[in-house]
């Protein structure tokens, strides 16, 4: 069965790079602390802060309206990422593309509508 | 694709799903815009928008077979059925919701209603669905709309709960059988059934195993949605976390969609799969599923003897008839879809009916122990009767719906080549088993004193989905061949 | 019409499931309820019945459950037979209702009375209307059932349970051989429905011996419900129950079942001279020694209750000399005058509170209309002349007559002249005579009781003029159109066997009032007689029973004891053990972590996949 081999093979592929992906962060790792000077001091030991004097733990928690904002971004971000390959083929795709891709943003519109009825995009 | 294909496909076919659909998008802008005086009257437009699928569903009796959409929706006897199914037991369910009228139990009745819908359209898409990931899809908007509704009681600590497990073990469910589908995907090439059916027919040579691991992995995915031994173990903790209509539909239409989609792609992929030159690749694994069925009733009914929450003991009960309506899918007869779709109806207006009774008792008593059933045919003779008949179709006491259902699926197993003799002989024992659960209910109910205060009235929208229920048990029970014809 | 037939079981069985679940809000209103549904019953029937006489036969079916070839059906069969059954049925049920709104007022429960009557009624009317011998004999238990539940209505007297258990149990050995009856039946033809079976019979499928047997466990099953010797004791318990349900169930209606089904399985016994033979003989043997037991009872029910088993002997006796239609008509005019004999008696209690003839005497005076009616009904039952048991039991006489079987002809004429005795006895010593009961105690009888009774008593007069030779033989005429099964039967009359008739219970009569009002005959002399023992304690059959069967099956069953105390009980322990650690372990392993659930369907996984691997699936 042909279609088997290529199924086989295409499984090579995942190997190699589930081996690749094992092995680099391992690589790299122990290269850097072979290579590396080791002399830690206090200073050296505090959080990096982008040159900031860190001021409390770095263990806060976040308040939850970051995570649903988060939500909302990452739903629109996907619409994104399907419109514009869809409007990039356009042509090709036809109607019932457009037609699948108006229900897709009715769809999200109704989304956007509940949340912002239900008051996810205000801040309180 | 072009318009002229567009419109060619029998659009008209869908319009049960259209319908819900639309009501489903309606009651959701009305929660969102409508007045609170409108509010009051948004369930009854949920109960009229299945009503109205109902009605175009039962004028597609008879169509013929037709597929749209490149096969991935699929309109043909084994969809209509099943949905007629789906559809009568989330119209119970919703009549059940519309009978609490006093003290919500959820503050977002709106979302309830439409999760609802949006579950019941899910199952329908997978009563229809024609290819994997439209089956896929469907049981996904199924599965995650119930993640919703079993954790809609926000300030609840079990509910809570319940939600969190059913969408961790849901979660895997789902991981299972996509991997299981990818497997089948990678050895056909297709994700349309009727090509991967074509596909697997001939000679599969070195792909068995592939096909195998896909088999069992994606049976184990779906057999989490059926609460099959050794997957069950969210079922009672989710049951008992959800509102009780919740819990009814999650035991019934939830229930049955696993079944469907289990039934088409079992049968319709492997059951057309050559195996080893002569038998088919099911009928290799048939001893695989048989016993999942052995555990499925063995560890369901026996676990339910200890179980003094009713919502519990009925999700153990449940767990006992999953294992039952697993017979007829290994004992290969000629009525064995026939046997599943009659236990299926059967257990629906049983089930739902023995849910209402416990919500009846549960608001007016503020208890879900057993106790609530203390003294019941003292204080309401009618509701002890109407349950006493719930119990005895799910006990399987002839006259009942339940009786019938289990005596085809007895037929079935015996009269099946190879014959089932362990199965039928487990489902027989459990039976008795069962007895004894389902009987200590009646002598709470007949012999022993009121334990808990309250009052027990049947008030009247509560007794509509009662009547409907009773009815549906007995009339089955006593004209089975009226429900046997219509399958035909 | 004729289509909503199945109105007719179907109303009483809504009547009974109405008063179950709103017996509380009705109370009073109830009985009126049953009363008007079991009229609108008996109106459907007879537009039912009138149509029936236009069109012959009428079978409506629907198939039940299909096990390969093999079709279960259930339906609605009408015929000249049951449709008669039908009227009759729903007729004197519909007057008992009416009764019942006097005799049980004040009841506690008397909107489960009424509640259980509807069911048996309902059972009742659906045994006649079965077209098949499955059905019958589902409506046939379930008929049990009413009665079991109406014998022990009152159920706080410990002599009412004891008798409604024992009507359970008697008649349940007779559904044994009808049960076994009916699987060799099928077995045979591989049907139940009756055209099937006497096709079978006519085109000869089943040997001589294999009917004869058949034949006879069908019998037994007819001797429990019918009250035949040796199955008839429970009977006169039965009299526990009351007044009225005596009188439906257990004179006119459901104790003539026996008779019905012997007439329903006709073919087959006429196919059968030896089960034939059995019939008659039992019938006749039934009918004499039931009418000595009757001499000489005090009870003024139990005194009818023997009746009933005597009367039911000729009809059992009919049956068995090829009288068929004879049987049948005897028992449509005997659900008259036994009814209305009870609803008399029933209205004599009711005014005396007491069931013992010898404390009343004189009642005439005080209940006038009952005494007449009584007097109307004890004249029916005696063949007075003209009187509709005259016509029946003469025909019946004339049936053995014909078939030349002398011995039990003789038997039956002394049987009838007993008859003619004992009910006059019970005539003279409850109406005339002096008057042992202080005025004050006896109290009137309301209208809905006098009503049923005015009818029953003209039905009880001219019911027999349905069919004589006289004026046209209405009833064989219809029972006999188009059953051609029916070829051979006896009937006809001459005027000697009327005069001998005549003569027997005019002879009656008259020994009674020589007897009972003139005291002609020294009475302590009779009563010391070993003969009078042995007939007040009715044969000594119960203490027969007691010393035989029910001893010796406790003895048995002590035997059994000690096998199951030590044998039985350790594997019945053993296995409760096994499940009840099984259950234990298994709601253990429900620990509410859904890390263990995931584990244990992970584990599931895993070990299927590696038994399948090491099955050799690689």
């Amino acid at each position: 069965m042909d279609s088997l081999h290529i199924y086989q093979n295409s499984y090579t592929f995942i190997v190699v790079f589930m081996f690749v992906a094992i092995l680099l962060p391992i690589v790299a790792l122990s290269a850097g602390k072979l290579l590396r000077p080791h002399q830690p001091t206090k200073e050296k030991m505090t959080t990096y802060e982008s040159g900031i004097e860190p001021f409390q733990d770095a263990r806060v928690q976040f308040n939850v309206r970051y995570y649903l904002f988060a939500l909302m971004f990452v739903i629109f971000d996907v619409e994104t990422v399907f419109l514009y390959p869809w409007a990039v083929a356009y042509e090709q795709l036809g109607i019932f593309a457009l037609i699948e891709m108006l229900i897709f943003i009715v769809v999200l519109f109704l989304g956007l509508v509940y949340a912002w009825k239900k008051g996810v995009l205000r801040w309180r | 694709m072009d318009i002229q294909t567009l419109l060619s496909f029998e659009w008209g076919m869908m319009a049960p799903e259209f319908t819900i659909l639309i009501v489903g998008i309606l009651l959701s802008l009305l929660d969102l815009f409508g007045k609170d005086t409108w509010k009051k009257s948004l369930p009854w437009l949920a109960v009229g928008g299945v009503g109205v699928a109902i009605i175009f569903l039962l004028f597609q009796y008879g169509h013929g077979d037709i597929s749209i959409l490149g096969n991935t929706y699929v309109f043909d006897s084994f969809a209509f059925y099943f949905k007629l199914i789906l559809l009568i037991a989330t119209l119970l369910i919703l009549l059940m919701v519309i009978s609490r009228t006093v003290q919500q139990e959820v503050r977002d009745r709106g979302e309830y209603l439409y999760l609802l819908l949006a579950a019941l359209l899910g199952g329908m898409m997978v009563a229809s669905g024609g290819d994997l990931i439209s089956l896929f899809v469907g049981l996904e908007l199924l599965s995650l709309s119930s993640y919703i509704m079993v954790g809609l009681r926000k300030r609840d600590v079990r509910s809570s709960e319940g939600a969190m497990k059913y969408l961790i073990n849901g979660s895997i469910a789902t991981a299972f059988t996509l991997f299981g589908m990818s497997y089948v995907f990678g050895l056909t090439g297709s994700t349309k059934l009727v090509d991967i059916a074509r596909e697997m027919s001939g000679s599969l040579g070195s792909g068995e195993p592939v096909a195998i691991i896909g088999f069992i992995i994606m049976f184990v995915g779906l057999a989490f949605k059926i609460s099959t031994v050794p997957f069950h173990m969210w079922t009672p903790d989710v049951y008992e976390g959800a509102v009780t209509p919740v819990s009814a539909f999650l035991s019934v239409v939830s229930k049955s969609a696993g079944f469907i989609i289990i039934v088409r792609i079992f049968w319709g992929i492997f059951g057309n799969a050559t195996f080893g030159g002569s038998d088919t690749l099911f009928a290799t694994m048939i001893d695989f599923i048989a016993v999942l069925a052995f555990l499925t009733m063995f560890i369901g009914n026996l676990v339910a003897l200890r179980q003094r929450n009713m919502k519990r003991l009925l999700a153990y009960s449940s767990i006992g008839h999953a294992g039952y309506i697993l017979i007829p899918l290994v004992s290969l007869t000629p009525v064995s879809l026939e046997n599943i779709w009659f236990y299926l109806l059967a257990y629906a207006f049983m089930t739902i009916g023995a849910f209402m009774v416990i919500y009846i008792l549960e608001q007016q008593k503020q208890s879900e122990d057993i106790s609530i059933f203390t003294g019941l045919y003292r204080e309401s003779p009618a509701l002890a009767i109407i349950m006493t008949i719930f119990l005895a179709s799910l006990a399987g006491i002839p006259g009942t719906a339940g009786f019938i259902g289990k005596f085809n699926i007895f037929v079935g197993a015996v009269a099946a080549d190879p014959a089932q003799y362990i199965l039928a002989g487990t489902m027989a024992v459990m039976t008795v088993v069962s007895y004894i659960y389902y009987f200590n209910i009646m002598v709470q109910m007949y012999i022993r004193k009121p334990q808990l205060e309250g009052t027990t009235k049947i008030a009247r929208l509560q007794s509509v989905p009662l009547i409907l229920c009773v009815a549906g048990t007995i009339g089955l029970g006593v004209f089975p061949f009226i429900a046997l014809n219509f399958f035909h | 019409m004729i289509e909503f037939a199945w109105l007719i079981p179907a109303l009483p069985l809504l009547t009974f499931l109405l008063l179950i679940v709103l017996r509380e809000k009705l109370k009073k209103a109830s009985g009126y309820v049953a009363v008007l549904i079991s009229g609108i019953t008996f109106i459907v029937a007879t537009l039912v019945f009138l149509q029936l006489i236009d069109v012959g036969n009428f079978l409506m079916e629907w198939s039940w459950l299909t096990i390969g070839s093999i079709d279960i059906s259930f339906g609605i069969l009408l015929n000249p037979l049951n449709g008669l059954m039908l009227l009759l049925v729903a007729f004197i049920s519909f007057l008992i209702h009416m009764y019942s709104l006097g005799y049980m007022d004040g009841d506690q429960r008397f909107s489960t009375f009424f509640a259980y009557l509807s069911l048996f009624t309902s059972a009742m009317l659906g045994l006649v209307m079965s077209p098949n011998l499955l059905q019958f004999y589902m409506f046939w238990e379930l008929v049990g059932l009413g009665s079991f539940l109406l014998i022990g209505f009152y159920f706080y007297k410990n002599s009412a349970k004891q008798a409604a258990k024992k009507a359970f149990i008697m008649t349940r050995i007779g559904d044994v051989g009808l049960l076994i009856g009916l699987i060799l039946l099928f077995w045979q033809t591989n049907s139940l429905r009756f055209v099937d079976i006497y096709q079978a019979v006519t085109n000869g499928d089943m040997s001589g011996g294999m009917i004869t047997l058949i034949a006879i466990l069908i019998f037994i099953g007819a001797i429990g419900k019918s009250g035949q010797f040796p199955l008839h004791t429970w009977l006169p318990d039965a009299m526990e129950g009351p007044t009225p349900v005596s009188a439906l169930i257990h004179a006119a209606t459901m104790v003539a079942a026996g008779v019905y089904l012997v007439a329903v399985m006709y073919p087959l016994y006429m196919a059968s001279s030896l089960a034939m033979m059995i019939v008659a003989i039992v019938g006749a043997f039934t009918a004499i020694y039931a009418a000595t037991i009757g001499l000489v009872q005090n009870d003024l029910k139990q005194v009818l209750a023997y009746s009933t088993i005597s009367q039911l002997g000729f009809m059992m006796l009919a049956m068995g000399v090829l009288g068929y239609t004879a049987g049948i008509f005897h028992l449509f005019t005997h659900a008259f005058f036994k009814a209305l004999l009870f609803l008399a008696a029933g209205s004599v209690i009711h005014a005396v509170h007491t069931q013992n003839i010898k404390e009343m005497g004189g009642l005439n005076q005080k209940l006038k209309l009952t005494s007449a009616v009584f007097l109307i009904g004890a004249l029916a039952i005696s063949g007075f002349p003209l009187f509709s048991g005259f016509f029946s039991k003469e025909e019946i006489l004339a049936s053995v007559w014909a078939e030349g079987q002398y011995g039990l002809f003789i038997i039956a004429i002394v049987a009838a002249f007993l008859t003619s005795v004992y009910m006059f006895r019970l005539y003279f010593l409850v109406f005339h005579g002096e008057s042992k009961l202080t005025l004050d105690k006896v109290k009137p009888v309301p209208m809905t009781m006098k009503i049923p009774m005015m009818v029953l008593a003209l039905f009880a007069i001219f019911s027999g003029f349905f069919n004589t030779s006289w004026f046209g033989t209405y009833i064989a005429d219809f029972l006999e159109e188009g059953a051609t099964y029916l070829e051979g039967i006896h009937h006809g009359s001459s005027i000697w066997l009327m005069l001998l008739a005549t003569v027997v219970s005019l002879g009656g009569i008259a020994l009674a009032y020589l007897i009972y009002v003139k005291n002609a005959l020294n009475q302590e002399n009779w009563k010391t007689s070993g003969t009078y023992q042995m007939l007040l304690n009715k044969y000594y059959m119960d203490e027969f029973y007691d010393n035989t069967f029910v001893k010796g099956s406790r003895g048995i069953g002590l035997g059994f004891q000690y096998v199951e105390k030590y044998f039985v009980r350790l594997i019945i322990l053993f296995i409760g053990d096994l499940v009840t650690t099984f259950s234990r372990t298994g709601s253990k392993s429900q620990t509410g972590q859904a890390q263990t659930y995931t584990a244990v369907a992970f584990l599931g996984l895993v070990l299927f996949a590696a038994v399948y691997m090491l099955k050799g699936g690689y």
